[in-house]
């Protein structure tokens, strides 16, 4: 079977890094960890991967980026596939937004920078939990 | 120009009366000239045709008179002719009439007679032989002289009578002592003139004629003699004449007492002056041969005049041209001139003798009383003139005066109202209404009306007085009134622009928040990742690095150093690319995880050249070895983010500092304005890396005095302004730039624009395109007002794709808020 892949979106390199970090940290070679910087990017990044029949589990994306931001980027991500498992990790965020990321992408959880690591690997895993 | 009512009053009194009044006296003048012109003129033409007529009447009654004097003369002559004839042919009927007379024989051998007997000198030529019967023609001849005596007694013309024969014996009335002296020693009779101009040849008709001027041998001067022949039968006896002289023409003839000094002068028929007088030899330039000089020689031929007293053969040709017109018979009276003088020359014939009598009359003696009076007209007009001169410098005097009086009169009351006037216009309380009656009816109702106005007006003005008395303390309480409001108003303002301070700064939490919140949740994630190590890989380490083997030591060192030496210049997406290869290469190594190894691989900063590393990778532990490299060189990786996102968040910090930095002093201090707008982009990065591209055209800008909080205030809000306009995704161009004395911040942003309409509006106060509660309205009109408190402006400009704010500041002002 092939690997599973736990993506991240961020504009910010700091973050990206983190993230893997903590994701290696956690869940070792469990997952294959992918990066994006921005939306367009990550879209791209999920055509590809598909495409490689790699099965994309979460998405964590940050709110505020460049170009487009993370509540529709998720909601486009939901719409194409519905069952992956998003996050959205934000330094701040608009009520309004994580309201409409709520209701139309159907995240899972937003979560605020500075996010606390359990807190972040604790809700990745009741993500998993569910599929 | 202005000019006083006096002088305009003066001015056109007197032009109008001066200009009549010299305009009449010069005509006067001009017509009196004139008049005296034309008349001297027609007196003039009159005069000279009168002067023509009456010297041509007297001309022709002195002519008909010598005629007939000459006629009588000729009378005389015909006779002595008829006597004389009777004489030879019988002489013995003749007596002695003196008795007989003493004969001598002169030394010259002349025969003569010696003593005067009241009677005639004889003379004979001492050529002719004294016969018995010249002897008695001597003698008997003397019967001859009464009648000569009485020719000569009663005609005041005649000088003397003769005979001369042709036996050229002489007999001569009065008688001459000395005659054979006088006359010489011989006489040949037809040599001369007075002979034979009556003989035969020249004159066969027997009649008297009269010769041309000559010398007379018997000493009496210029002469002309009116001579007949006498015949016995048909033999010439002899020559008769009688003798008139030039002088004696001239005394009795020519001296006539004529009108116009006119002169009367006498020429033959070749033109000979037969006799003229002085004053006419001087207007022809002659000298008349009148005196005569008789030499010791006695002469044998007749001597004439010469050529020069010829008329026609004057030097001066002019005069012979006009000469030459009355010579010919043309007319009988010339304008004559000569020797500069303007004369009338008027002739007559004169029948008996075919002479000319010629009259010479200077017209200017002819215009003289003409001209007399003519000077004395002008003399009349000049003093005319001169009285004029005196009457006009008098007449202007009185007129100035007059003049003046009459200004005087009608600009004195209207001077004094203008007065009045003034007064009035600098202080209406002071007037005082002065009553004065003035001789001109208008202006003395002026004055009363202008009196009454000015009753009415310090009524009026007191009024007013009293009405601006009450209304100042109005104004006064008013003016409290609406000061108290504007304080009021101004705190409004304070708090209202402090309010739109806050509510920028809201907006700008939002993106500082994100800009704090993303370095610090890199710092507590790699914090944590240190942590982590500490605990859990720090203390496995010495057990790792005893499971090595030497070279492996070696290997995992040289993994280790490159991974800390290098610093990743990629995008997520380039080490995406790298790993993939790297995932193949490890793949064809026959690595296992290959996937999960280059991912760490490529995250340690090693993307190629695996080849040194391979005994590494196939090794039975590389999992192990792999892992441990990753963490540690994920300890460094940790610190560098830490580092990287605290520089990132106390930048953030100073730049919300700087915009947050209050100065309470209230002084302008100086500062740089690229600062400021470098601030606010800082604050707003987050917004900016949307999907801004920010283009900045910096001049250098010196320091300037300012409220930089303030002025902040005016970037954030044209920034952010421009932000929204462009929907975070365009270009954001800043021009800062030197202009003169000022500074010029321009910012430039390509969203949609801003129609002309709404331009006219942005800057009122509680205008806003944006949905309510998102903008109070006063972003812009608070950024003028800070502008306008720096003494600057603002101005906007936009078309779809570019909108542009410009804001110009002075670099050092002195205005104070």
């Amino acid at each position: 079977m092939h690997q599973a892949v736990i993506l991240c979106v961020d504009d910010e390199r700091v973050i990206l890094d983190s993230l893997e970090r903590q994701l290696e940290d956690a869940f070792g070679d469990d997952y294959l960890y992918e990066f994006a910087e921005n939306a367009e990017d990550a879209l791209e990044l999920i055509d590809e991967l598909n495409e490689e029949g790699l099965n994309i589990i979460v998405i964590i994306s940050d709110w505020l980026m460049p170009g487009i931001k993370g509540d529709e980027f998720l909601v486009r991500v939901h719409n194409q596939f519905p069952k992956i498992f998003t996050i959205l990790l934000s330094g701040q965020a608009d009520d309004d937004a994580i309201e409409r990321a709520k209701q139309q992408a159907k995240i899972h959880s937003c979560i605020y920078k500075p996010w606390s690591e359990e807190e972040l690997i604790e809700t990745i895993k009741q993500g998993l939990k569910t599929l | 120009m202005n000019k006083s009512l006096k002088a305009i009053i003066n001015k056109h009194f007197l032009t109008s009366s001066l200009t009549v009044v010299f305009t009449v006296g010069l005509v006067l003048l001009v017509l009196y000239f004139g008049i005296s012109a034309f008349i001297t003129t027609k007196t003039m033409n009159m005069l000279l045709f009168e002067t023509k007529q009456n010297i041509s009447e007297i001309a022709y009654r002195e002519a008909q008179n010598i005629n007939q004097q000459l006629k009588k003369i000729s009378t005389f002559a015909k006779l002595l002719q008829s006597e004389h004839q009777r004489f030879f042919e019988n002489p013995e009927r003749f007596g002695l009439p003196h008795g007989t007379p003493e004969f001598a024989v002169a030394d010259n051998g002349v025969f003569y007679k010696k003593n005067d007997n009241s009677g005639s000198s004889l003379y004979y030529s001492s050529t002719t032989k004294i016969t018995e019967q010249a002897y008695q023609k001597a003698l008997k001849t003397e019967a001859f002289d009464p009648l000569f005596q009485d020719i000569v007694t009663h005609n005041p013309n005649v000088v003397q009578v003769y005979i001369n024969t042709y036996d050229d014996m002489n007999r001569l009335y009065p008688f001459i002592e000395n005659v054979a002296d006088q006359y010489g020693s011989f006489l040949n009779m037809e040599e001369f003139n007075f002979y034979y101009e009556a003989d035969t040849k020249h004159n066969p008709k027997r009649v008297p004629v009269w010769t041309d001027t000559y010398l007379d041998p018997a000493g009496q001067g210029w002469m002309l003699s009116c001579i007949v022949p006498i015949y016995n039968g048909d033999f010439l006896e002899g020559v008769t004449g009688i003798d008139v002289t030039i002088e004696k023409f001239v005394d009795n003839i020519l001296k006539l007492d004529l009108p116009w000094q006119a002169s009367a002068f006498l020429v033959n028929k070749e033109g000979i002056i037969l006799a003229m007088p002085e004053k006419v030899e001087a207007y022809l330039n002659l000298k008349e041969l009148k005196a005569h000089a008789y030499g010791d020689d006695t002469f044998t031929t007749t001597i004439t005049k010469p050529e020069a007293f010829n008329l026609l053969k004057n030097q001066d040709k002019a005069i012979v041209a006009q000469l030459n017109k009355l010579f010919s018979g043309q007319t009988d009276m010339i304008d004559f001139t000569a020797s500069g003088h303007n004369l009338i020359l008027s002739q007559k014939m004169i029948d008996e003798t075919g002479w000319r009598l010629l009259f010479l009359v200077d017209k200017k003696i002819v215009f003289k009383p003409i001209f007399d009076l003519k000077s004395q007209v002008h003399q009349i007009g000049y003093f005319i003139i001169i009285f004029m001169i005196f009457f006009y410098l008098g007449f202007v005097l009185y007129l100035i005066k007059k003049s003046h009086h009459l200004s005087n009169q009608i600009s004195a009351p209207i001077a004094n109202l203008a007065h009045l006037s003034s007064e009035m216009v600098s202080n209406m309380k002071t007037v005082e209404v002065k009553q004065i009656n003035y001789d001109i009816d208008e202006v003395s109702e002026l004055s009363n009306n202008f009196n009454t106005m000015i009753i009415h007006l310090k009524e009026l003005f007191a009024n007013l007085e009293e009405a601006r008395n009450t209304l100042e303390i109005k104004v006064q309480e008013r003016t409290r009134e609406l000061s108290e409001a504007l304080e009021y108003l101004k705190r409004t303002q304070e708090e209202l622009v402090q309010s739109e301070k806050m509510a920028a700064l809201g907006q700008l939490v939002a993106g500082i928040a994100h800009e704090i919140n993303t370095p610090l949740g890199a710092i507590r994630s790699s914090v944590g990742n240190i942590a982590k190590f500490l605990e859990q890989t720090l203390e496995q380490l010495p057990q790792f690095f005893d499971s090595l083997s030497k070279e492996q030591k070696q290997d995992f060192f040289a993994l280790l150093q490159t991974s800390l030496q290098q610093k990743s210049l990629f995008s997520v997406k380039e080490e995406r690319k790298f790993k993939r290869t790297l995932t193949r290469q490890l793949e064809e190594h026959e690595i296992k995880n290959a996937a999960t190894m280059a991912t760490k691989l490529v995250s340690m900063g090693i993307y190629d050249q695996i080849d040194t590393m391979l005994p590494l990778l196939k090794a039975s532990n590389s999992a192990e070895m792999i892992q441990t490299a990753y963490k540690l060189s994920g300890l460094q990786k940790s610190t560098q983010n830490i580092s990287i996102a605290t520089e990132r968040a106390s930048k953030v910090v100073f730049a919300l500092k700087n915009f947050a930095r209050f100065d309470t002093s209230g002084e302008k201090v100086q500062a740089n304005l690229i600062d400021g707008i470098e601030t606010v982009l800082t604050l707003y990065h987050s917004q900016l890396k949307q999907g801004i591209e920010v283009i900045r055209h910096y001049a250098e800008l010196p320091q300037v005095d300012c409220y930089p909080d303030e002025l902040n205030q005016v970037w954030t809000n044209l920034i952010h302004n421009a932000l929204q306009a462009m929907s975070y995704k365009g270009t954001l161009q800043i021009d800062a730039a030197l202009q003169d004395s000022k500074v010029l911040i321009s910012i430039t942003d390509s969203g949609t624009g801003i129609s002309d309409e709404i331009q006219a509006k942005i800057f009122e106060p509680f205008f806003t395109t944006k949905p309510p509660g998102e903008g109070s309205g006063l972003g812009l009109d608070i950024t003028r007002k800070i502008i306008e408190k720096h003494e600057g402006q603002i101005t906007v400009s936009s078309e779809p794709g570019q909108t542009n704010f410009t804001v110009f500041l002075p670099i050092s002002h002195t205005g104070e808020q």
